[in-house]
């Protein structure tokens, strides 16, 4: 879906517009930058102009007084009914990189059993790193860690590490074994990208899994006509995801199964349509 | 579609009343222990240390220029929610106590919320000078990319600089630029 592309590409642009940023390899810290962006685009980032939800969460639950973090949850919140993980097909700069690379002419992994039990890998890191780890750390040390961010990101290492140490001479005498720790993750990554569609959406990342709560309720994004739809497993099979029926946790509303559908029952929501979408795609 | 509506209202309201920004810093955290040849770097071109003015939390104000003229000048960049500078600050602590009336000390938290700073001080119990100041300004004047950042500045001038946390061994080490 070539659109599809554009939006992407015009995203991870907007997301990253402080080009200076890369050349002089300083951050953007403009007053903008306390936003929070849809998708999962590293705040360390030379160009990011905002802060990705996932690092805003950690860097909440981090430090020396805990609190509840009321703002983050509210962005959170709000993207998840707002889009669910239409963020993840549509507008999020890594999973763009992540198509980019699958794009490479190789031969690929299909998806099985193994890959969607694999799915429940992003809920625990999600839970264990981003979450109860830094809650953890700040009871036993009196400090909390942004412990995903800190100890696995691959994000955060292609989109920040690599740019800030190729520039920063002081950055690079700062590295270190977690430096090569968190590059070992991200090379295992990349690789694994050329020939499995997504791996880190699908299994490691835990915004999406938040996401993916919502694909059912949020008010854009993929549905499926219950009354048109018969199970035939279409839309499961021409999914590149680990989908069961399009628009569940693991869709992220490219909308490659629409066309698919023999019922025409699947349809994007759109605000000021209503329900019955899938008439209008059948027209 | 009206519950939506409302659930989203109900968010922005959250959104625009909550108590503070996202990410807490304007730096990130540098995890990684610096390399020794890490040392002696400077971050301006003419080796020339940024001038600012810097408060205590009570507010007594003074310029980094003055507390480098007569003594030598430990400058320390950190925030209360940056772990590897909450574990350095006790051996900070500990070389003040030995070389405070060699080199001057200046800890400059760039927590955005000074409260933090001020409550883990207080808790933590350093006798050590500890600055507020422009984070932002000092930020961009200092190229703070990532924190701790230590440097040694003479009369005005950078004589050494350090990106990452340091144990007791390689500060002392550090500061013997600073005694020379």
């Amino acid at each position: 879906m070539a659109s599809r592309k554009i939006i992407q590409s015009f995203s991870a642009f907007v997301c990253n517009i402080y080009l200076p940023g890369f050349a002089n390899g300083h951050i953007y810290q403009g007053g903008i930058k306390a936003l929070c962006l849809p998708g999962l685009n590293c705040y360390s980032c030379p160009g990011a102009i905002g802060a990705c939800p996932v690092g805003a969460l950690q860097s909440a639950l981090s430090g020396t007084v805990l609190r509840f973090p009321f703002y983050v949850m509210g962005t959170f919140l709000a993207f998840g009914l707002l889009f669910g993980r239409l963020i993840c097909g549509w507008l999020c700069p890594f999973g763009l990189v992540q198509e980019m690379l699958f794009g490479l002419p190789t031969r690929k992994m299909q998806k099985s059993h193994f890959t969607a039990r694999l799915c429940s890998l992003k809920y625990l890191l999600g839970i264990g790193l981003v979450v109860l780890a830094p809650v953890l750390l700040y009871a036993a040390q009196g400090i909390g860690e942004p412990a995903f961010c800190e100890y696995f990101c691959p994000a955060g290492t292609l989109e920040a590490a690599v740019p800030l140490l190729s520039m920063n001479d002081d950055l690079w005498a700062a590295a270190g074994w977690l430096t090569v720790w968190k590059f070992f993750i991200l090379s295992v990554f990349l690789v694994i990208m050329v020939f499995v569609y997504r791996p880190f959406c699908r299994f490691a990342c835990p915004l999406g899994a938040w996401y993916g709560l919502f694909n059912r309720q949020a008010a854009l994004g993929i549905a499926v006509d219950e009354q048109r739809c018969t199970h035939c497993g279409q839309c499961a099979a021409v999914c590149r995801m680990d989908v069961r029926i399009a628009g569940d946790p693991e869709c992220i509303s490219c909308g490659a199964c629409r066309p698919i559908c023999p019922e025409h029952a699947v349809y994007f929501r759109k605000l000021w349509y209503g329900k019955n979408m899938a008439e209008v795609n059948k027209n | 579609m009206k519950k939506i509506v409302l659930i989203l209202m109900l968010l922005t309201l959250l959104i625009t009343t909550g108590c503070q920004g996202t990410e807490k810093h304007t730096s990130a955290p540098a995890s990684d222990a610096p390399k020794p040849e890490a040392q002696a770097k400077q971050p301006t071109e003419n080796g020339l240390a940024p001038d600012a003015k810097i408060k205590t939390f009570e507010g007594t104000q003074v310029m980094l220029s003055e507390l480098s003229k007569d003594k030598p000048l430990y400058l320390n960049f950190w925030a209360s929610w940056c772990p590897p500078c909450v574990r350095e600050m006790p051996h900070i602590e500990k070389m003040y106590q030995k070389y405070g009336d060699k080199i001057n000390f200046a800890a400059v938290t760039v927590d955005e919320n000074i409260g933090d700073a001020e409550a883990f001080t207080a808790k933590a119990g350093f006798t050590m000078p500890i600055y507020t100041g422009d984070a932002k300004q000092l930020g961009q004047d200092y190229g703070l990319e990532a924190i701790p950042v230590s440097l040694i500045i003479k009369q005005g001038k950078i004589v050494s600089k350090v990106v990452g946390a340091m144990d007791a061994t390689a500060l002392e080490q550090f500061l013997s630029a600073g005694l020379k």
